[in-house]
């Protein structure tokens, strides 16, 4: 072999090399791409996601980025029933698809029931069974969505039809990285909407709107609003006697079912019970128009005393003895706010307004009526020609040097009791 | 041009919302009376049973045609994603529509091009003409042109039906039907005038080539070289799948017109749409004849946005011959000039031509796998070029 024979070898074998490094470059300069396009897609995402307190927009969302910004063609969110798997997300599909699939239950098949016993997301190549069938699906990732104590919310699939399969690319186990990724993050947030909805169980909604507005890691001690509050207390009158009937656990029941009955007529009307002290029940109602609280707040109270007398018939009927509630209702300037220490913190309302409302609610009892209102709180309601009321009189509530004049709402009842002179005792 | 023109657009992920939303768009602009016919243009992410679906809910049962496509262009709006619909709603008492879909064009182009060119020869209303074609892209656009024109003489409009650049499916539209492998053909009939200009931003690199060995539309050999041996040299880099995409983009075939085209070249140009790595060939959406010469043709980033500046000011200094009571301007563009080619500027690039119109215009059109115009009198399919056709 000559010289340039040598020569043209190695150019050769040069071009070839060049070759190889140049389809790496693009091959890999095409992944990388991608892989930052998905990178920003995510980041979109978790921002979007912040903001979606029902988890079912949330999960809307998620399969929406998945078609769009993802690159799938398919994207289905299911959650657990006794006998198979029900759609609660889904985007990629015919309409006729879509009504087909939300009126029935998936069966799962072996390979799925692996990954919902605390296994790991998987990529099927090619998948099939009852689960691929009903999707359409030849080639899919499935990722668990699970919390971080392995609590099963449900599966994200996406994925690919035989059909369309040509115009995307194959999954790799670089995809199933990265939608496991983005199946941990909707995992924390559907965790994270659990743990909120428990949280507003002990804390009312309306609290954590003035007080949270940062969000709920940013409630601080000694965070506080004021504004102008409607506030109702309602307690069970003789109800120290009545304990004295029951055992421990039966107190428990007949307060828990109490307020259960009491619970309703205060969400309907927009109020929000702050907290239970004993027997005795506070509730608020804020409103940027105080009016609007103060009616809401004497509404309530009327609907207690009906969802009062549904109850007491109930009682009847299981051989117990009615009972009866006196209500007080009061209109005024309070501080909302955060008390405690920095590791036990509780929410609460503050200010003479609510020792009026609790004073003027022990009221009922000498007065022998169910319902009192303060002078601030008639006067915001008397406009309002479906409320009746009478003026009780000017009285000096214990605690305070001026004397304010209460009124007696009437609900159809007492309007009648009154009407034919069984009214209550004057003051 | 006596019509009302409603054009709506939407780029939902589902694809029955996002048709009602460009059809509720086009049915408001529209007003109370029905239309008379429906151009519907989507792209391939959407399940298009839907499209329709939503389409016929809003607007009817009225006559359709219309395609998939890369993309779709809009006043002040260029959309290359999966999920992109257009719905143009045209109601007229002084033209008139006639829709045809020619299927199997993509095994017998030519005689598909026969039965739409049949079809046409039977019409009788007077009046100026046009046909809009919107042909699968695996079919061959010349021989297609050659089976209508044998019988009906009369410029063809539109765009080369396409998907995601995959070049793997695409979807024709005909009166609420989905085919595919077929070209949806609109003959416009009626009292209006039409003005069409091409223009495209690619250089001729390297030297001129003989095509040596071809078949149809197949290039098997140039200067007696395997085609795809001398594409790679041009491109400067092998092509192979990995790049294919990005090699078919940015890199096309100037054909040697035997008379001028296009003002800006003697070349008619022709994108490469397939690539054979066993057989080294190259496949284009039109015949090339053995002998006839060639060179490679090249774009870039600035050379796109270049051309569409280009053919705004040629627009511009033929708005002379345009009267003022235009109505529609359609927008064919190469899907190779659009987001592939240069990225965010996709929307400068529509808005730089469509600045040119002082007034709003209805404005339709698609990102395609090839663009159709008359140039100077004579039909031609042309690749990687933007298209205008105004009407008035």
């Amino acid at each position: 072999m000559d010289r340039s024979e040598l020569q043209q070898l190695d150019a050769e074998a040069l071009r070839v090399r060049l070759a190889d490094a140049e389809r790496n470059y693009y091959a890999n300069l095409h992944e990388l791409q991608e892989q930052l396009a998905r990178l920003n897609a995510v980041q979109v995402l978790s921002k979007l996601l912040i903001g979606y307190g029902d988890p079912d927009a949330a999960l809307d969302k998620l399969v929406d980025l998945s078609i769009r910004d993802f690159g799938v063609e398919k994207a289905v969110v299911l959650q657990p029933r006794d006998d198979g798997y029900a759609v609660v997300a889904i985007k990629g599909y015919s309409r006729r698809r879509v009504r087909e699939l939300n009126d029935c239950v998936v069966g799962g098949g072996e390979q799925i029931a692996q990954i919902v016993d605390g296994g790991a997301s998987r990529l099927f190549e090619d998948i099939d069974g009852e689960l691929a069938n009903a999707l359409d699906l030849s080639q899919a990732i499935i990722c668990p969505l699970r919390s971080d104590s392995g609590e099963f919310y449900g599966l994200f699939i996406v994925g690919f039809s035989a059909a369309k399969a040509v115009l995307y690319r194959a999954f790799t186990n670089s995809d199933r990285n990265f939608f496991d990724m983005v199946a941990a993050q909707v995992s924390a947030l559907l965790q994270n909407i659990r743990l909120r909805d428990t949280f507003r169980k002990f804390v009312p909604r309306q609290f954590l709107d003035r007080l949270a507005k940062q969000g709920l890691g940013n409630i601080e001690l000694g965070e506080a609003d004021s504004g102008v509050v409607t506030i109702l207390f309602a307690d069970i009158r003789a109800f120290t006697a009545l304990s004295e009937t029951l055992s421990p656990q039966e107190l428990l029941n007949f307060l828990n079912t109490y307020f259960e009955q009491m619970n309703s007529p205060i969400h309907a009307n927009g109020g929000f019970i702050d907290k239970f002290i004993g027997d005795a029940i506070m509730c608020l109602f804020i409103d940027e128009d105080p009016a609007i609280a103060a009616r809401n707040a004497v509404r309530t109270s009327l609907d207690m005393l009906a969802a009062l007398q549904s109850y007491n018939e109930q009682r009847k009927l299981e051989g117990s003895d009615p009972i009866s509630i006196g209500l007080g209702i009061h209109t005024g300037e309070t501080v909302i706010g955060t008390v405690g220490s920095a590791d036990r913190m509780d929410s609460t309302v503050l200010g003479d307004a609510v020792n009026l409302a609790s004073r003027i609610e022990s009221l009922t009892k000498q007065y022998e009526v169910p319902i009192l209102i303060s002078s601030s709180t008639h006067a915001l309601v008397t406009s309002d020609p479906t409320i009746r009321c009478r003026e009780i009189g000017l009285v000096t509530v214990r605690g305070r040097e001026e004397p304010d004049t209460i009124y007696e709402v009437l609900s159809d009842e007492r309007q009648e009791s009154v009407d034919s002179g069984k009214s209550s005792r004057n003051p | 041009m006596d019509a009302v023109i409603a054009i709506g657009s939407s780029n939902e992920v589902d694809g029955y919302e996002a048709a009602v939303a460009a059809a509720t768009a086009a049915r408001e602009e529209l007003g109370p009376d029905e239309a008379d016919f429906i151009f519907v243009f989507s792209t391939i992410g959407y399940e298009q049973e839907d499209v329709l679906e939503g389409v016929r809910e809003i607007l009817g049962d009225c006559p359709m045609g219309g395609a998939t496509f890369e993309g779709i262009i809009g006043r002040n709006m260029a959309d290359e994603s999966m999920y992109a619909v257009q719905v143009i709603a045209i109601r007229s008492e002084t033209i008139k529509f006639y829709e045809y879909c020619a299927e199997d064009i993509v095994g017998d182009p030519l005689g598909a091009g026969t039965k739409i060119g049949q079809a046409i020869k039977s019409v009788n209303d007077p009046g100026n003409r046009v046909l809009f074609l919107f042909p699968d892209f695996r079919s061959n656009i010349s021989q297609l042109f050659e089976g209508i024109e044998r019988h009906a003489m009369l410029p063809f409009v539109g765009g080369v039906s396409g998907d995601n650049l995959k070049f793997q499916q695409c979807h024709q539209f005909h009166n609420g039907t989905i085919k595919e492998g077929a070209c949806s053909a609109v003959l416009m009939v009626g009292d209006f005038e039409l003005k069409t200009i091409v223009t495209h931003g690619s250089e001729p690199v390297g030297h001129k080539r003989i095509v040596t060995k071809s078949q149809d539309n197949i290039i098997i050999e140039i200067d007696d070289r395997p085609a795809l041996e001398i594409a790679s040299e041009e491109m400067g880099a092998p092509i192979v799948a990995e790049n294919l995409a990005t090699a078919i983009t940015l890199m096309g075939i100037g054909l040697k017109a035997d008379e001028a085209t296009d003002a800006l070249s003697p070349y008619v140009l022709r994108a490469i749409h397939g690539i054979d790595f066993e057989t080294k060939s190259l496949t284009v959406p039109a015949d090339v004849p053995q002998g006839t010469e060639i060179q490679f043709m090249r774009r870039d980033h600035n050379g796109v946005l270049m051309s569409a500046t280009m053919a705004a000011k040629r627009l511009k200094s033929s708005l002379d011959e345009v009267p003022a009571d235009a109505r529609l301007v359609c927008q064919f563009d190469c899907a190779g000039r659009g987001k592939f080619m240069i990225g965010d500027d996709v929307l400068k690039g529509a808005m730089m031509v469509q600045e040119i119109f002082t007034e709003p215009l209805p404005w339709m059109g698609t990102f395609s796998f090839g663009e159709i115009s008359p140039v100077d009198g004579k039909n031609v399919f042309h690749n990687f070029t933007a298209t205008l056709a105004v009407f008035h």
